[in-house]
């Protein structure tokens, strides 16, 4: 069959974190060896008040695309609250030729949910707890080098038990 | 005519005087609470959560650890006192008492014995712990769920600390 053939690839680019920002992408491959037309598509899932919007869109149209080649939009949100959000297969309209009246649809290849992080367990995930690690051991040292110092003394300042 | 005991002199040489006790105690305790640290800040096992079970292991391993302590206290204060009993003590004071002097100098020389028997004793048994506990919770019992890991590494390591502490090299 000859026509134009879209697929559809809604993309999370890094792991969700709250109040980091998260890129996502929609990007259309034309497989076909036709030229597609009236291309367009909405996404709903970043549109509520869990997420701030910060740069891109949401929805895309173009007015064609030509075979073998691809295109992308982007959009950039801040999730404010940890937890599982749904996400769902967005649709996309196309034309498989100029002259059709009817529009095909092309589901995004997508995961069906994501977990948004919250800023402590991201930090516990990736955090090198330099700090940590250097205060675990200057009390591990002063465990040991106390009682040290303290032999330490007797052993300067006394000759077999009797005061030099 | 009663028996004279003529041991009566070694007796009480095993006892602990209640301030010695209370040194190895508070020693015990601080070293304890150095996992705690470990636990909290690196593992993220939080304190509030865990109170009961940090409280009751750390009290644990603080009351093993001071029996560690008297023993390896032993062991140092015999080998110090033995290598130090035959220094003949000079004279400095030509005038007074010798009988006198000698006695008083072999009881600073006992005194000071002990607390140095103490600090090596509590030096060695802290090391020994901290390193027990840190091989235990980080290469041992690694993939132990973390409260687990915590309770059978502190446990262990106080515990294998105060075996250790029983060999009579040292």
């Amino acid at each position: 069959e000859n026509g134009a053939e879209l697929l559809f690839h809604k993309k999370i680019v890094e792991g969700p974190v709250v109040g980091k920002e998260l890129p996502i992408q929609f990007i259309i491959y034309n497989v076909g060896s036709e030229p597609a037309y009236d291309i367009s598509f909405i996404d709903n899932d970043f549109s509520n008040a869990e997420f701030e919007f910060v740069s891109g869109s949401s929805e895309g149209k173009w007015e064609t695309l030509a075979p073998n080649s691809q295109v992308q939009t982007n959009l950039t949100v801040i999730p404010k609250k940890s937890g599982i959000y749904s996400l769902t297969s967005t649709v996309l309209n196309y034309r498989k030729t100029q002259t059709s009246s009817e529009f095909t649809v092309s589901s995004a290849a997508s995961y069906s949910g994501m977990y948004v992080e919250s800023q402590a367990d991201y930090e516990k995930r990736t955090s090198l707890l330099i700090k940590e690690w250097i205060t675990f051991f200057v009390l591990c040292a002063g465990a040991i080098a106390l009682p040290y110092s303290i032999s330490t003394y007797y052993k300067k300042n006394y000759e077999n038990g009797i005061k030099k | 005519m009663a028996e004279v005991d003529e041991f009566s002199a070694f007796r009480h040489e095993n006892d602990v005087s209640i301030e010695q006790r209370i040194v190895y105690f508070i020693n015990s305790l601080i070293v304890a609470l150095v996992p705690v640290y470990l636990y909290h800040a690196i593992f993220f096992m939080s304190i509030d959560d865990h109170m009961i079970i940090y409280g009751s292991v750390t009290l644990f391993a603080a009351i093993v650890l001071t029996f560690a302590y008297n023993n390896i206290y032993r062991m140092k204060r015999l080998k110090l006192s033995a290598s130090r009993e035959h220094i003949s003590i000079a004279s400095k004071n030509k005038v007074g008492d010798k009988k006198k002097f000698a006695a008083a100098q072999k009881e600073v020389q006992a005194l000071v014995t002990s607390h140095e028997a103490i600090a090596a004793s509590i030096m060695y048994n802290n090391a020994v712990f901290l390193i027990c506990v840190s091989i235990f919770s980080f290469i041992i019992f690694k993939n132990v769920p973390l409260v687990y890991n915590y309770i059978i590494s502190i446990s262990l390591g106080a515990g294998l600390t105060s075996f250790l502490s029983t060999s009579s090299k040292h």
